[in-house]
């Protein structure tokens, strides 16, 4: 059993939660995942690892409610245990001298990169967040980044905001000022790392994303996280969860993750109708 | 009146807005706060028009077209107009997709986090692709907001059944507050908080629940947005809808049923004629949990070595008709008030013809209308003149005993709720709490064996003025009105008579009156008492009766066969059964030790612990059939949501146990056919075949009730004390919804 420190709502839909797990929290590098498990028949949830504490041997994440899981975990709070908390998952980001690295983050991504964000500044790059919310006041941890970087762009509907559009239209406007731009991390929704995707592709810049297809076991063994990598197939959970964005299969990626659609809903309907009033 | 509207003209007698006028020359204003049924309040602005020779632009909702007016609805500066007030409005609700230029690629990629609690843009949202303000926006051409996001409110409230609430995607149209205040009467929404933290909500910020709320589900409805939303069915998208007549009460709402891949999701009311697109808690959210509950039967069963076991339809029908056959004594066919026209009438025939000593009758006591039909001496085979919904805009009184009407009689709740709002006073009478009692101008609080009393305390009062020597009747009513001394305290008859002597010059005064009386001030020998004095009072103030039913189809049973009861059984009991087909919920009618026992249900109950065979029944959604709703309306309806196994049509059976046993009985192949018949029979019944949706209203046609007279109001000693049964309205073919469905339980505060 894993005791939650704390679970908090950061933003509308958006909750942190913190968990005692001693040894995951020891070997943490960034870019890497945890699966929890709520209850002893629930099913397991991959959560980037957003940072760590080794001293009070905590692991934090940042998770969007999109769901059944992501509900009930929601509704936990400090002191209450889950079942689970396996960790740390899945190779770490590649950390290493870029020069200068374009994170470009949206919804749970802007925690999930933040443990490379750290580790690119301590390896002496210079860095720029482009992140992707739908407003202003739907932005978290900027206080954190601006320690970080160097330069914080927000996409948003904001007048103000440099771009009210999405993130992927802003990437080049953003590149053409980077001089040494190295290479590009992108996290958030499927969505979000496919369109980046493809706006640095004619630039023919590097694009790191943390991919996030279906996975069951997240240790290699039961395929669910299967997905097409340049042509071959990988299994995000033990390959990646990094691959090289220009490279991923991404129509494959959106079929796969829609596959359990139906249960999905079905599920969620039951459990709203069961366990609130 | 004739005016030009956009250049064309519009000619019409009477007031109509320029809104509706626009709307009739198919013109396209965009609103956001206008509802059919509610007074505008033009709180959106964004219906804003130009009248030549007028300085400023006005609300089309709320300005009555004039004479000669030349009126425009689409300029350049109405367009900027209407984008700057789209602008303000989506400055408190999340709208960065409705500008964003990924909005249509990101859709589809997106589809499983539509699932989310808090809705921070169309992509996540529940309404995404049937949002009004998605539409206006569209409308509007809106391309770029100049006011940075500044959301109204905390998080979603989810502590209520049914719905949810998330202020947070609310643009405070009004819509809500307006539909709960001025349509259903319960005025548990409001505004709440000031300025940029104004919200809907409840007073005290208390649940919708602890609030008083219907969960009638209106202000879902009409919410623009998703800011207030249905639990749980918000999250599927319908693929078919189909229309659908709720029988789980005697209104008769058309609702719309919404499928996803045949499977039933959900409903909401329709514009039908009778509930103009309202319903309650019931139709409007548990349509789908009723007819898809657990205990629902799927095939037929049989007794074998004492066990019920699954067998074919064949085979049960087989059994079913050997055993009726071979059993001594009379069969009795026992259907209920619930159930379609079509029905009743074959299981009637299959008593009737099927059996030398068959018999028919209906599980449930006799309906109020049989109940004071009875006691005024209106002979079988008269008609009734029944009230429509619209008829009771014109009352001056209307008094109520003891019908909570939101749970029984949901839509003429909200007509008699319409009416005092028109100025109609309200006199309540009855043990329990009601949200009528707000607006009532005398409330009775007194159990419904004193509503004789009461009603003869009112009678003896007008009895001396109305009825002169001179009036008609007048001998049969003297000794009706005389008062018996009560047992009840001093205080308590002082105050009895005070309140009775209110209604009374209220009642003189204010004309015309409707009675709305049901099951509990009919049920027993008391309830004929009460029917009696409220017949004469009725007679005396020349008032309208309007008896409501807690079944679907009492109203189309009572017509049948002067419904309700066991017919046939009043005066000398008659011997007891040897056979039953038990189709209706309730205590079985006597019979034979050993009795052959077929049961045709819906739902799993202790009544199958009886049964030598089960035959598993469809209900209302799932067959075709009429139902006659309380205002005596015929309606028609075809199947829409799919039988559950292979659950049949009660009348089906009837055909089918008919031919099994080879004798006489209903014979037909679809349920249009035993329809035509009963027009054939029953008079009151023309034109049912033609009865609305399939072609226009029609009503059970009406001979005028001849009797006029006073009717003798039996002595209080005569009278036992109600026999108040275990029925309670919300009860679906024995499934005891009000008990075991969790959320109905908690709207009817069990
Ligand atoms: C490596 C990795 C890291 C992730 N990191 C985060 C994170 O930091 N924060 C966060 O909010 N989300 C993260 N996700 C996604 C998260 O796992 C899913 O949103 C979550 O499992 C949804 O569960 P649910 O029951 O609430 O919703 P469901 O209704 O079950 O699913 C909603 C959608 O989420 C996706 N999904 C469902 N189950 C899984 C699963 N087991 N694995 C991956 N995707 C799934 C599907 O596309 C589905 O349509 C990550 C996924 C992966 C693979
Ligand atoms: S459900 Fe009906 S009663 Fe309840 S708040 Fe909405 S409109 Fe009012
Ligand atoms: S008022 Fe009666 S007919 Fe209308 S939705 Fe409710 S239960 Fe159904
Ligand atoms: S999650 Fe099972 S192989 Fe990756």
């Amino acid at each position: 059993m894993y005791e939650i420190l704390e679970r908090r709502r950061l933003v509308p839909n958006l909750h942190l939660l913190r968990v005692r797990a001693p040894e995951t929290a020891r070997a943490c590098r960034p870019g890497q995942f945890i699966m929890v498990m709520i209850g002893p028949d629930g099913e397991r949830v991959p959560l980037s690892i957003a940072d760590w504490d080794a001293v009070e041997g905590s692991v934090t994440a940042v998770f969007l409610i999109v769901g059944t899981s992501t509900q009930k975990l929601a509704r936990l709070r400090a002191g209450d245990r889950l079942h689970v908390c396996a960790g740390p998952l899945g190779k770490p980001s590649e950390i290493a001298g870029f020069g200068t690295v374009l994170l470009v983050a949206g919804c749970y991504g802007i925690a999930a990169l933040y443990p490379a964000a750290r580790a690119l500044r301590q390896a002496g790059n210079r860095l720029v967040l482009l992140a992707d919310v739908k407003a202003g006041h739907l932005l978290y941890w900027e206080d954190r980044y601006r320690n970080l970087c160097d330069r914080i762009v927000v996409a948003s509907r904001d007048p103000g905001a440099p771009f009210q559009e999405f993130a992927s239209h802003a990437v080049s406007n953003v590149a053409a000022k980077e001089a040494s731009l190295g290479r590009v991390l992108v996290s958030g929704c499927a969505y979000l790392l496919a369109a980046v995707s493809e706006a640095t592709r004619p630039l023919g810049l590097r694009t790191i994303v943390s991919l996030n297809p279906i996975m069951v076991d997240g240790t290699g063994m039961c395929g669910a996280c299967r997905c097409s990598i340049g042509g071959n197939t990988r299994f995000a959970c033990v390959d990646g969860p990094d691959f090289d964005g220009h490279q991923v299969d991404w129509p494959e990626l959106f079929r796969r993750r829609a596959a359990y659609l139906d249960d999905e809903v079905r599920s969620l309907c039951r459990f709203e109708k069961e366990s609130l009033p | 009146m004739k005016a030009v509207i956009d250049g064309r003209v519009f000619e019409a007698p009477g007031k109509t807005t320029i809104l509706e006028a626009a709307r009739r020359l198919g013109l396209d204003i965009p609103t956001l706060c206008d509802h059919p049924r509610l007074e505008p309040a033009a709180s959106c602005r964004m219906c804003l028009v130009e009248i030549s020779g007028r300085r400023d632009p006005v609300p089309a909702c709320a300005t009555v077209l004039e004479d000669g007016m030349h009126v425009a609805t689409d300029t350049p500066a109405l367009r900027e107009l209407r984008r700057g007030v789209l602008e303000m409005i989506l400055a408190e609700h999340p709208s960065a997709c409705l500008v964003c230029a990924d909005r249509n690629a990101c859709r589809e990629p997106k589809e499983g986090i539509r699932k989310t609690v808090e809705p921070t843009g169309c992509v996540l949202c529940p309404k995404d692709g049937r949002c009004r303000l998605q539409d206006t926006a569209a409308a509007v051409g809106l391309e770029r907001i100049v006011f940075p996001e500044a959301p109204r409110s905390a998080e979603p409230r989810r502590d209520d059944p049914l719905i949810d609430r998330d202020g947070g995607l609310c643009i405070l149209c009004g819509l809500c507050v307006r539909v709960c205040r001025d349509l259903r009467g319960a005025s548990v929404l409001t505004f709440v908080g000031r300025g940029g933290r104004t919200t809907v909500g409840t007073a005290l910020d208390l649940t919708l629940l602890e609030s008083g709320c219907l969960f009638c589900g209106a202000c879902v409805d009409v919410c623009p947005t998703g800011a207030l939303l249905e639990r749980a069915a918000r999250h599927v998208r319908p693929d078919e809808r189909k229309p659908l007549l709720c029988a789980l009460c005697g209104e008769g709402c058309l609702l719309q049923a919404e499928f996803d891949r045949g499977r039933l999701l959900g409903t909401r009311p329709a514009p039908g004629p009778a509930n103009r697109g309202q319903a309650c808690v019931k139709g409007r959210f548990l349509v789908a949990d009723i007819l898809g509950h657990p205990s629902r039967l799927t095939g037929p069963l049989a007794r074998r070595d004492g066990t019920l076991v699954p067998v074919s339809w064949p085979d049960a029908l087989t059994a079913a008709a050997a055993g009726l056959r071979s059993s001594d004594g009379p069969f009795e066919a026992v259907g209920s008030a619930q159930d379609s026209c079509e029905d009743l009438w074959a299981l009637h025939e299959l008593g009737r013809e099927g059996f030398a000593s068959g018999r028919f009758s209906i599980a449930e006591p006799p309906s109020p209308l049989e109940v004071i039909r009875k006691a005024a001496g209106v002979e079988a085979g008269e008609g009734w003149p029944d009230v429509p919904n619209a008829g009771l805009a014109a009352m001056k009184t209307i008094l109520v005993f003891d019908e909570d009407l939101p749970v029984t009689a949901p839509i003429l709740g909200l007509e008699v709720h319409q009416a005092v709002q028109q100025g109609a006073r309200l006199i309540v009478f009855g043990p329990g709490e009601s949200c009528l009692d707000r607006c009532a101008k005398v409330r009775v609080r007194a159990g419904l064996e004193s509503a004789a009393e009461f009603l003869l305390e009112i009678l003896a009062g007008l009895a001396r003025t109305a009825a002169g020597p001179g009036h008609p009747g007048r001998a049969e009513l003297g000794p009706a009105a005389r008062m018996k001394p009560e047992e009840s305290s001093r205080a308590e008859r002082a105050v009895f008579k005070e309140k009775a002597s209110r209604a009374a010059v209220i009642l003189e005064k204010r004309k015309p009156a409707a009675f709305i009386f049901g099951p509990r001030f009919a049920a027993g020998t008391q309830g004929r008492r009460n029917a009696a004095a409220l017949w004469n009072l009725a007679r005396l103030t020349g008032a309208v009766l309007i008896p409501v039913a807690w079944e679907a189809n009492a109203r189309g049973a009572q017509a049948l066969f002067g419904g309700g009861g066991k017919n046939g059984c009043e005066g000398a009991p008659l011997p007891a059964a040897g056979s039953l087909l038990l189709a209706g919920d309730g205590p079985p009618p006597p019979c034979r030790e050993g009795a052959f026992i077929v049961v045709a249900a819906a739902y799993e109950s202790g009544a199958l612990e009886a049964a030598d065979v089960v035959l598993p029944r469809t209900l209302f959604a799932e067959q075709d059939g009429t139902w006659v709703n309380r205002e005596g309306r015929i309606q028609r309806m075809r199947a829409a949501v799919p039988a559950p196994g292979e659950a049949r049509p009660l009348w089906r059976m009837a055909v089918d146990l008919a031919r099994a046993i080879g004798s006489g009985g209903p014979s037909a192949s679809a349920a249009g056919e035993i329809l035509a018949g009963i027009e054939k029979e029953r008079p009151s019944f023309a034109g049912a075949s033609r009865a609305w949706p399939d072609e226009k209203p029609v009503f059970l046609s009406a001979t005028a009730v001849s009797r006029t007279g006073f009717a003798s109001v039996p002595e209080a000693g005569e009278c036992s004390a109600a026999e108040e049964g275990s029925r309670d309205p919300d009860d679906v073919h024995g499934l005891r919804a009000g008990a075991v469905l969790k959320s109905l339980r908690a709207v009817r505060r069990r």
